[in-house]
């Protein structure tokens, strides 16, 4: 019956030209409900849902497996005035919303624990989100900053715009997980409270914060000790087909992105030691990438 | 260009006559030389009788060699044996007794005789456009100063805008490239879905979806009816091994019941969950299921296959290895820190979350039940 309904899931999935569903959902079976349950699946050719997948590291086997946990919807410009801007706060919005509601057990999890019993071992279990892979507009708005160009368009540190691809960017101080979401809670209470304008502007100036508040920061590790928030953001490695890391399909993936600054160098390459990400880090800041 | 003649033509015969009008330079031509000579009849060459589509093909990938090697020969031929090839109509195009000999003959109703007629009709059409420009193109003489390629690509002047637009299109030979859509297989059968059951089949695989199966869904069909069949090599039986579809399901009705109740099980029981969410106004609908029974769900299935630590019994000691997302520093200080924070033996289950709105990517997700 699994077999049934895997390819069941496949024909229908085939048959909706459903483009960005590949991978796990493709071969999953307890996704089939979404072609019934939502427009996507019946009628419209074109996608309005993209997923959201999480690896348990743990897991050493050979094959790398990403289960899909949540689909997000897309979301679109409407006819109104500064249609863009809306737009990315309602997609930021949904995005973090979306993620809460999947990782709500996980974070109330890190803080206590569960206990398994994995090959007779048992221990307490605390699940921690050591990376989250995704492009830049994404990265900006998991962590509830301002896209495009501002004042520190660098995610893990406060590098301003002006020394970014410059050498002085490696010295910059790191961001301040505390401090960024203590100000970021501030300006969203402001925001509720459609009060103290000036300050919630001063508020997001002062670490290029827009007006939400990352749901992923109640994790403990990353709203706590060690703090990783504004370090788990990495290297979209699913964009590569090549897992060698060769230089020329690293740079394919990152042909039309806008290149990281400078600082990411140090944090990538600290983090994981491996070629690859080196590799990415070199040609992300060589200046020639840079848009 | 318009249909009016040039003002000024290149009038001039190989033979110094000089002619005031075209018409005039071509009887010349046609009385004295017995047709038309000189660098202007670089003309599409006359096909044989035998010439098929495949000919053509091989003809006209050049087309501008093919006319000058046909100027060659109608230069090379005596007198009067352009004649032989077509005499002009009053409207300027010519009755062409190779198309009029191909279409006499009529031929027997073979599975080639829709090829041959067309192969008539074209080989008309060609006539008449050859005709057309062995009587009114004229090539303008290259002009100082050009260079190679100028000299290699002639100009003509045409009698009217769209003789000169058939030309232009003949001379890139599209159409006589152009081959069959497929090629029939050497020892191709046809007709063997010759049973109503067959041609019901055949008629499913065809059409499915709109488009019909591909060739691995038809491997996947294959396969099916033949453990549906009964007769897939070291298949299980049970008691309802020669059951007929429609006694477990005795209407369509009830099997898609059947379908959608399995489906609905599915969903359920992986969990998935749908919220509806306003922001800034606007309503959507997300989906999404709990990572904590994901992750449940993960232990479970490959239980064999997870680690709880870094090390063997416990976090492994400070190294330079980096060969697992385990031996990664952020995955060491959490374990540090829950190692130390906890009496209790506890462990890390690190996560790695991926999503991209913006781009279509290969996610390395294979087939999981979760």
């Amino acid at each position: 019956m699994e077999g049934f309904i895997q390819h069941t899931s496949k024909r229908m999935h085939l048959s909706s030209c459903v483009v960005l569903l590949f991978g796990s959902f493709l071969l999953d079976p307890s996704c089939c409900f979404l072609f019934r349950f939502c427009p996507l699946g019946r009628l419209l050719p074109a996608h309005k849902l993209y997923p959201v997948r999480v690896r348990l590291v743990n897991d050493v086997s050979d094959t790398i497996e990403w289960v899909t946990v949540a689909y997000v919807p897309i979301v679109r410009k409407l006819q109104e005035a500064g249609a863009d801007e809306r737009a990315r706060i309602r997609r930021c919005g949904i995005l973090k919303r979306v993620i809460y509601a999947a990782f709500t057990n996980v974070i109330g999890r890190s803080h206590i624990g569960f206990r398994v019993k994995v090959n007779s071992q048992r221990a307490l279990a605390f699940p921690r989100v050591l990376l989250y892979l995704c492009d830049q507009p994404e990265e900006r708005a998991v962590l509830g900053l301002k896209g495009g160009q501002c004042a520190h368009p660098c995610t893990s540190c406060m590098a301003k715009i002006d020394v970014i691809l410059a050498p002085e960017a490696v010295t910059a101080d790191e961001r301040n997980v505390i401090n960024t979401l203590t100000n970021q809670m501030e300006a969203y209470e402001h925001t509720r409270r459609q009060r103290q304008r000036q300050r919630r502007l001063a508020l997001g100036a002062l670490q290029s914060t827009s007006g939400g508040v990352p749901g992923l920061a109640a994790m403990a590790g990353l709203g706590t000790a060690p703090l990783l928030l504004y370090n788990m953001i990495g290297f979209d490695v699913l964009h590569v087909s090549c897992r060698s890391g060769a230089p020329s399909c690293v740079a394919v993936c990152f042909l039309g992105r806008r290149a990281p600054p400078w600082c990411c160098l140090q944090s990538i390459s600290d983090r994981f030691r491996s070629p690859a990400f080196v590799c990415v880090a070199a040609l992300r800041h060589a200046p020639h990438w840079r848009r | 260009m318009s249909d009016v003649p040039p003002t000024r033509p290149f009038l001039v015969c190989e033979c110094d006559f000089v002619a005031e009008f075209l018409s005039g330079l071509r009887r010349h031509q046609y009385a004295i030389h017995g047709g038309v000579i000189g660098h202007h009849t670089q003309l599409p060459p006359r096909r044989h009788r035998g010439d098929s589509t495949d000919a053509r093909g091989a003809v006209g990938d050049d087309s501008r060699v093919a006319f000058r090697r046909v100027g060659a020969n109608v230069r090379g031929r005596a007198p009067g044996a352009v004649r032989a090839g077509g005499a002009p109509d009053t409207d300027g195009s010519v009755a062409d007794d190779e198309s009029e000999a191909l279409s006499a003959s009529s031929s027997p109703p073979t599975p080639h005789h829709s090829s041959e007629s067309d192969s008539t009709a074209h080989s008309a059409v060609e006539s008449q456009l050859r005709t057309l420009l062995e009587l009114t193109r004229i090539l303008v003489p290259p002009a100082a100063g050009g260079g190679a390629a100028a000299d290699a690509v002639p100009e003509y002047l045409y009698s009217s805008v769209g003789l000169h637009v058939r030309a232009l299109y003949e001379a890139l030979g599209d159409a006589r490239r152009a081959e069959p859509l497929v090629k029939r297989s050497k020892h191709a059968k046809t007709g063997r879905f010759n049973t109503v059951r067959l041609r019901a089949l055949q008629r499913f695989v065809l059409q499915v979806g709109g488009a019909g199966l591909s060739e691995k869904d038809q491997e996947f069909l294959y396969d099916f009816l033949d453990c549906w069949d009964g007769t897939k090599a070291g298949m299980a039986e049970d008691a309802g091994h020669h059951a007929t579809l429609r006694y477990a399901f005795p209407s369509v009705k009830s099997f898609k019941q059947a379908l959608r109740d399995d489906l609905d099980d599915a969903a359920l029981s992986a969990g998935w969950k749908k919220v509806r969410l306003v922001e800034g106004g606007v309503s959507y609908e997300a989906y999404f299921r709990d990572v904590l029974q994901v992750i449940r769900s993960l232990l479970k299935v490959k239980e064999e296959n997870i680690r709880l630590w870094s090390g063997v019994l416990g976090p492994a000691p400070p190294s330079d290895k980096r060969e697992t997302p385990m031996d990664g520093d952020a995955f060491r200080l959490c374990e540090e820190l829950v190692m130390k924070n906890n009496e209790e033996l506890a462990c890390v289950f690190g996560l790695h979350v991926f999503s991209d709105s913006s781009q279509v990517s290969w996610s390395g997700g294979t087939l999981l039940l979760v």
